[in-house]
């Protein structure tokens, strides 16, 4: 069976083909392009949705012709319907309903975190893992249970990626900035000099990081150096994470984890939590770098799963949400839904 | 007692090994937090020292509170090891999905105890199933480990709403709203109904606040 995925949450417009046969999943294609915002800004919806409305047809195009195919090939479309930034959402949806009409294939909204665990799932070869999900939109701790996604654990303000993007507007980088305050934290020497303290809170398995980022703010205005902080911030960050992800396992009873999602291609973080399920006998399991942050083989494999619970609708009931927790999506089989259209 | 010993396997939590150990001549708990190698180190000596502190200072308030809890032994914050009372009986978590055994009278309990330690100022932290023994003469509540002292009501808000998200977590939807709702009417036995829906209400924005929650 083969699915064409299209993903705009949020500063990605992607499509990727994948095929599902006899329970074997294969990229076909995977095609992107990314909004950049300025420097020292976050992303403006509206101006990442005039990018995907630009990007759009030329990276679908791309996407079939990497997997030498045309729209006649493909059995099903799916596309994410939320949660993310509404603008964004629309155009991914727009592209979805017009394939689907002019070619008469069937569409699936699916739900865009589920994507990423549902990919990290077929990446990693986990069969019922915890799965730690953390990107821009989300910081979750969850695990399957028969009618859906449960959250164990999650964060109560900022995300681990919001946390970081916005130290990065701070010291003026452009978002996403993972990757550069993780480059600064690898020129600060923790036997050189001592690291910054910085608050560490963690609630049962939640976490809160606004009280970590005010504080960090707050001693880099003083005249701590970006690498000190950057450091402090990753080792204070992580850790409650990897304290709150440890004690869900605990509590789960789960012998595998997986990590995905765009903060997973963070390696400080992966050597954190690879410690910690060694020490626990935990098979750990991390989305490959490529396929880490949003795009399109993600919505494709969550198409698969969407698909095979009846989420297929006609065109007139498709619908995006801006809010859409993966716990509120239901995932009992055979179970016809009433898909309310919120927009 | 021989028999209950043999029940007894040592746990790794997430943060501490519990041992059974014989202390002069008794049986009893030893809770040590082990070093955590994925945190650097001055961070986490820091943690496990001022946590053990914590920990048993707390212990000892919600024992006053009328709050049953295990007994302290001995603590070295330095070792960050703490021995106390061995309490036999079987976690509530274990009993959750046994459709026989009643959990009304439990749950109420638990929130009266919840509500004891508010009273006082001590968020538990860590209101979960498997923090509850039933032993076979009363109701203990355990692993204070992340309990610390707030007389907001956001932090005892947040302590109840983890307890309905562990509730959720391990149960059907409507189900657990029920067993949540025990708890809280036990919250209001010991609380009174004014504070009890002050609480209410901040459980409420806690959930509305839940990233992508819908906004109604």
């Amino acid at each position: 069976m083969i699915c064409l995925g299209i993903e705009s949450t949020a500063h990605t417009f992607g499509a990727g083909i994948s095929d599902l046969e006899n329970s074997r999943f294969r990229i076909l294609s995977d095609t992107k392009d990314v909004y950049k915002a300025p420097e020292g800004s976050g992303i403006h919806p509206r101006e990442a949705s005039r990018h995907h409305v630009e990007t759009c047809s030329s990276v679908i195009q791309d996407a079939l012709e990497n997997a030498k195919m045309n729209v006649k090939d493909l059995d099903f479309i799916a596309y994410s319907a939320g949660p993310g930034l509404g603008p964004c959402l629309r155009v991914g949806a727009v592209a979805a309903r017009s394939l689907a009409s002019y070619f008469g294939k069937e569409i699936v909204p699916t739900n865009h975190a589920i994507g990423h665990i549902e990919l990290g799932r077929w990446l990693g070869a986990l069969r019922d893992p915890l799965v730690l999900l953390i990107s821009g939109g989300h910081t979750v701790i969850a695990a399957r249970s028969i009618e859906g996604w449960r959250i164990y654990g999650e964060t109560l303000d900022l995300t681990l990626g919001q946390l970081l993007d916005q130290l990065g507007r701070h010291f003026g980088l452009s978002s996403p900035a993972g990757a550069k305050i993780e480059s600064l934290a690898s020129q600060f020497d923790p036997l050189k000099e001592r690291m910054p303290i910085l608050p560490y809170t963690i609630k049962g398995n939640d976490v809160s990081y606004s009280g970590l980022l005010s504080a960090s703010k707050d001693i880099f205005s003083r005249g701590e150096s970006k690498e000190a902080v950057s450091f402090a911030v990753q080792e204070t960050a992580f850790a409650v994470l990897t304290e709150a992800t440890e004690r869900a396992l605990a509590f789960t009873d789960k012998s595998e984890l997986l990590v995905t999602g765009g903060v997973a291609a963070n390696q400080r973080l992966s050597e954190m939590l690879q410690v910690m399920c060694d020490d626990r006998g935990i098979k750990l399991g991390v989305i490959p770098k490529r396929y880490a942050g949003d795009c399109g083989s993600q919505i494709a494999a969550a198409g698969f799963l969407f698909y095979e619970k009846d989420y297929a609708v006609p065109i007139k009931d498709t619908f995006i949400r801006q809010s859409w927790r993966i716990d509120q999506v239901e995932l009992l089989r055979n179970k016809k839904r009433i898909v309310v259209a919120l927009d | 007692m021989i028999n209950e010993v043999n029940d007894f396997t040592p746990v790794l939590g997430a943060e501490s090994r519990i041992d059974l150990i014989d202390w002069h001549g008794k049986f009893a708990i030893r809770k040590k937090r082990i070093p955590k190698s994925y945190r650097i180190e001055t961070l986490d000596k820091q943690l496990r020292e001022r946590r053990t502190k914590e920990e048993v200072e707390i212990l000892h308030t919600s024992k006053l509170a009328g709050v049953e809890c295990p007994q302290i032994f001995f603590a070295d914050p330095e070792s960050s090891e703490i021995i106390m009372e061995y309490v036999p009986g079987i976690l509530l978590k274990d009993t959750m999905n046994d459709k026989h055994f009643e959990k009304r009278e439990v749950l109420e309990q638990l929130g009266r105890y919840a509500s004891k330690l508010h009273a006082k100022g001590i968020i538990h932290g860590d209101l979960t199933t498997k923090n509850v023994i039933l032993a076979s003469d009363r109701m203990v509540l355990i692993d204070f480990g992340l309990a610390f002292i707030s007389d907001r009501i956001e932090d005892k808000a947040e302590d109840l709403h983890l307890l309905k998200q562990v509730l959720k977590s391990s149960n059907s939807m409507r189900k657990a709203v029920d067993e949540f709702e025990d708890v809280m009417k036990g919250y209001e036995i010991e609380s009174g109904e004014k504070i009890t829906n002050i609480v209410r209400r901040q459980i409420s924005k806690i959930e509305r606040r839940g990233r992508y929650a819908q906004v109604d």
